[in-house]
């Protein structure tokens, strides 16, 4: 077609000008501010090294993983360890820690997640300044110690042995709330209680700075225009504080529900044992038992890239739902 | 804008990814095994060697890592940090250095994981994994086959001539050998029955040690054996009232019941006692039972003076990582094996038939989990055996803590080794194990299943190594079966053992003797713990390539120890091993080599410590474990343990070549 003239429509020549345009309004906004991109190149590096990069080794998921072979040396197995997990021998375990996930997630955001906001609030009605450090400052230490402390601590209150019995599991048995013969951490029905209190005694205090914070920045004149309106420290609460905190709130509760099938294992597994197996265990720990312990890493990959894309769909409706009737959203 | 940078960013972060070097080492192919034919060999050797030796435990690697510096028996201080004496004088023996390249907390296993992905590169000696892993990576071509080497291990390959079973053991599916593992004191008792001697006494041969009891027990467990006229624990089963029974008819029922079982003996005690001893399971249960129901006599015996609130738990273990041990009694109901060698993953054995088996399935092993859960609930188990939150020492706090005040937990028997636990209580002495049958056999025989074997822990030569590193590390791995290098390894360097003493055993072997700097170094800076002061200290007794010596242990065997010894080999107590024709007692490998088809295959199988449990939650009584004992066997028949039984038994065809 040699003689054929190309030629480009208006809408075309348009097109290309407005690009040309916008990626020269991009670059003269970079070179502009070309010391804050600085800035961010750090960060940009690391998720792309730290959080990008090993999503490469999602790939041992569908592969008879050997650590010989590396990752793309090793077996295309398609989805072969998902079917093993899912309808193979793992999938009474599986489906255990799957639904154990999903359990102890949702006690922690029923019972969890509105203790740091109470926290917050009360401490921001404390009108003694000294005495509302000092018991922020207690309310946050316990963030700071290891789980390994924690649980530690947590095992030899609530142990009642042949012959050792803890504070804890004392008072239970003298309030007649278990028998005497009870040891409640060999109990899978007190596993998910013990769980979810020891997490917010240690994360109330700490999580409830960003509320503090949200509470902070309400401006005092909304207060003072309720005040005179005749609006009691109820009313404050209601139509000042919350609707002032909502955006940290639905934003807190969207990362919260993102998380909701990420519970970290470190806990779960200093203080589960077999007798608790069938309420504590969950999507993490089953996973370093099968990926570490075992050294099945394809089948321990598999079962966290499908923990995954659970919590990534569950993020993305979170997100939706909150848009939909709040206005507020992560994007 | 913020769009276009963000797809951008993940783009490039996209092909970060792409190329980022995931394929972390070269094809395999280029390690193939056959390359070692066509190696340039050469006798030099390298001038200096790279060990990675791992173990999990800082304290136990070839570097010194204790903050007291140690003054040799020639003056000379070792500090932190520098090789630990034993692997200073290989160095000066060798001519070459020794350099630990292991990183000091890594386990055996992480060690592997993280070397493989490197090919092998960083070390040319590997060490402290299990040598199924050293098979596994020496079939893919990491490690060099020891068997085309021999000429250069002539010490190792005269043992392994002697030796033949061993040479078998550790030879690899494509009859390679890639590891020299540790071999412990093979054909020796290791861990055996122990109980508190003075406790029997003090029941059965006179009735002025008793003090008055009050407790009683609900009695489930009904007795297996019908060997004599009557069964004890029937008979005790009839005594006690309305299922409670009480110490004073426990104890009349048994004493009743010796005499007229036994009537030559020369005292009760006798019936369970020294190297003539005859009791059966049901005899000790119903033993057990007295112990149980005498908190006031027993801890009187013990400490003095009555403990109130004293706990009696006439079976417990060392501590609940142990938990293992519990199912040894299993061997006392009728001979069913339950460990098919020296470790507590090995559940392999060999029926009188010479079927291979798993013997946690086997219909008599459930009904032994059975009886264990009967003996549980009459509280003759200690309670908290199983309790994997409860790290303590049970053996220190039932034996070793009499005198302590407010002592109440006291313990009559366990399963472990002899030297450390007659240490730990003089009261405290072997007792031979239970009669049983075993086989097809009906004769009633004194069994103990625990004996010594090759240990699944060794160390191998990355092929990754230049040939005068790979000789450096073959002239190392043969040191350990020299003559000298035998003693250095068992009784530490040349200045530490006497000058011109010898030890005679109770075996009558002499051995080598440890001198005085020894002993009395280990009582400073371990309480006299000598195997862990040359483990942690001095750098010999480790878990590497190297046959121990039984000599060791003896000399520092104390108390009731020699006696119990006695009391094993006078009775000439059958235990497995590798040498039998009877293939009920014949030791099953504690390594397996396994293809790259039957590792994947394994794979799929969920065999493992979740169906373990099952068996400790029903022997515990848990409402969360198996209603039913048979409810084992489901759970390991729905992880597949089939498919994991049949993978095994080829293994196993193959390594005995059947």
């Amino acid at each position: 077609m040699g003689g054929v003239k190309t030629v480009k429509t208006n809408s075309q020549v348009m097109k290309q000008t407005s690009d040309e345009g916008t990626w020269s309004k991009h670059w003269h906004a970079v070179k502009k501010d070309w010391r804050l991109y600085v800035l961010l190149l750090p960060m940009v590096l690391w998720f792309a090294l730290w959080s990008y990069k090993p999503m490469g080794g999602l790939l041992i998921a569908f592969k008879n993983y050997d650590a010989a072979k590396g990752v793309l040396g090793s077996d295309f197995v398609g989805f072969s360890n998902f079917i093993t997990l899912m309808f193979g021998t793992y999938a009474t375990q599986f489906w255990t820690a799957f639904r154990n996930t999903f359990i102890i997630s949702l006690y922690g955001i029923i019972f969890g997640f509105p203790i740091p906001i109470l926290l917050a609030l009360l401490m921001s009605e404390v009108r003694h300044k000294a005495y509302s450090k000092v018991m922020q400052t207690f309310s946050y230490l316990p963030h700071f110690l290891s789980e390994v402390t924690i649980t530690g601590l947590v095992i030899t209150l609530v142990y009642n042995g042949e012959v050792s019995t803890g504070v804890i599991a004392e008072a239970l048995i003298s309030l007649g709330w278990i028998s005497e013969n009870a040891n409640i951490i060999q109990e899978a029905s007190y596993f998910r209680p013990i769980y979810i209190l020891t997490g917010i005694w240690k994360e109330a205090g700490y999580s409830s700075i960003v509320y503090f914070a949200a509470i902070m920045s309400i401006s005092p004149t909304l207060y003072e225009a309720l005040k005179m309106d005749g609006g009691n420290k109820l009313q404050e609460i209601r139509y000042v504080t919350f609707p002032g905190m909502a955006p940290t709130l639905i934003i807190m509760i969207i990362l919260r529900i993102g998380k909701i099938l990420s519970i970290g294992y470190e806990r779960i597994i200093l203080l589960y044992n077999a007798n608790t197996y069938s309420s504590a265990d969950v999507l993490s720990t089953f996973v370093y038992r099968i990926g570490l312990e075992r050294g099945n890493q394809a089948l321990g990959a598999s079962a966290d890239l499908f923990n995954a894309i659970i919590a990534f769909a569950l993020v993305i409706g979170a997100n939706y739902i909150s848009r939909q009737i709040s206005e507020t959203s992560l994007w | 804008m913020l769009k276009k940078i963000s797809f951008l960013l993940l783009v490039a972060a996209l092909l970060l990814v792409g190329c980022g070097g995931l394929d972390t080492s070269e094809s395999d192919e280029s390690n193939s095994s056959d390359d070692e034919d066509q190696v340039e060999t050469t006798d030099e050797v390298a001038s200096n060697l790279k060990i990675n030796y791992a173990i999990g435990n800082n304290q136990r690697t070839l570097t010194y890592n204790q903050s007291n510096p140690l003054e040799l028996p020639d003056g000379t201080v070792v500090s932190s940090g520098e090789l630990k004496p034993t692997w200073q004088h290989i160095q000066s023996e060798m001519g070459f250095s020794i350099e630990d390249v292991a990183v000091q907390d890594q386990t055996g296993e992480e060690m592997m994981e993280i070397a493989s992905s490197t090919g092998f590169e960083d070390a040319t000696i590997y060490g402290g994994a299990k040598g199924d892993l050293y098979n596994e990576f020496g079939s893919k071509g990491y490690f060099i086959d020891l068997g085309k080497r021999l000429d250069k291990l002539p010490n190792f390959s005269k043992y392994l001539e002697e030796n033949p079973s061993i040479a078998d053991s550790i030879t690899a599916f494509d009859g390679s050998i890639y590891y020299i593992p540790y071999v412990a004191e093979i054909d020796n008792y290791a861990r055996v029955l122990h109980g508190r001697e003075d406790w029997v006494v003090a029941l059965l041969d006179s009735a002025d040690t008793l003090e008055q009891e009050d407790a009683s027990l609900d009695v489930v467990y009904e007795g297996y054996w019908d060997r004599n006229d009557e069964n004890v624990v029937a008979l005790q089963n009839e005594a006690a009232s309305g299922g409670a029974l009480t110490q004073q008819a426990a104890l009349d029922t048994l004493l009743n019941y010796i005499e007229e079982t036994y009537p030559d003996l020369d005292t009760p005690s006798s019936l369970y006692l020294g190297s003539e001893a005859q009791y059966d399971i049901d005899e000790l249960v119903a033993l057990w039972r007295v112990m149980k129901l005498s908190p006031n006599t027993l801890s009187k015996v013990s400490t003095g003076e009555v403990v109130d609130g004293a706990i009696i738990s006439p079976y417990f273990v060392r501590n609940s990582k142990n938990r293992w041990d519990i199912l040894r009694m299993v061997n006392y109901f009728g001979g069913q094996r339950i460990f098919g060698s020296d470790t507590q993953t090995n559940r392999y054995y060999l029926d009188a038939d010479g079927n291979f088996n798993y013997s946690f399935i086997e219909d008599q092993a459930i009904e032994g989990f059975d009886y264990l859960n009967q003996l549980y609930s009459e509280g003759l188990v200690h309670s908290e055996f199983a309790d994997l939150n409860n790290t303590d020492n049970f053996r220190t706090t039932f034996y070793a803590s009499d005198e302590y005040e407010g002592q109440k937990q006291f313990g009559f028997m366990t399963y472990d080794w002899i030297a450390s636990t007659t240490a730990t209580n003089e009261d405290v002495i072997a007792m031979l194990p239970p009669l049983t049958t075993l086989g097809d056999s009906d004769e009633m025989i004194h069994f103990i299943e625990n004996t010594r074997t090759i240990k699944p822990e060794g160390w191998a030569i990355s092929k990754q190594s230049s040939e005068e590193e790979i000789n450096a590390a073959l002239q190392v791995f043969d040191f350990f079966f020299s003559e000298e290098g035998n003693v250095v390894q068992n009784y530490g360097t040349p200045d530490m053992v006497a000058d011109e003493e010898i030890f005679t055993g109770p075996d009558g072997v002499v051995y080598p003797k440890f001198g005085d700097w020894i002993i009395e170094t280990a009582n400073e800076f371990k309480d006299g713990d000598v195997s862990s002061f040359l483990r942690d200290f001095v750098g010999s007794q480790m878990a590497l390539g190297y046959q121990k010596e039984i000599g060791f242990e003896y000399q520092y065997t104390v108390n009731q120890g020699f006696e119990s010894w006695s009391v094993y080999q006078v009775a000439d107590v059958t235990q497995p091993s590798y040498n039998t024709d009877n293939p009920i007692l014949r030791l099953t490998p504690t390594v397996f080599s396994l293809t790259e088809q039957e590792q994947a295959q394994l794979d799929t199988t969920a065999v493992g410590e979740n169906e373990d449990d099952q068996i400790f939650l029903y022997i515990t009584g848990s409402e969360n474990g198996p209603e039913t004992a048979e409810g084992i066997k489901e759970a390991y028949m729905e992880a597949g343990i089939d498919t994991y039984i049949d993978i095994y038994k080829k293994a196993y065809g193959r390594m005995t070549g059947e």
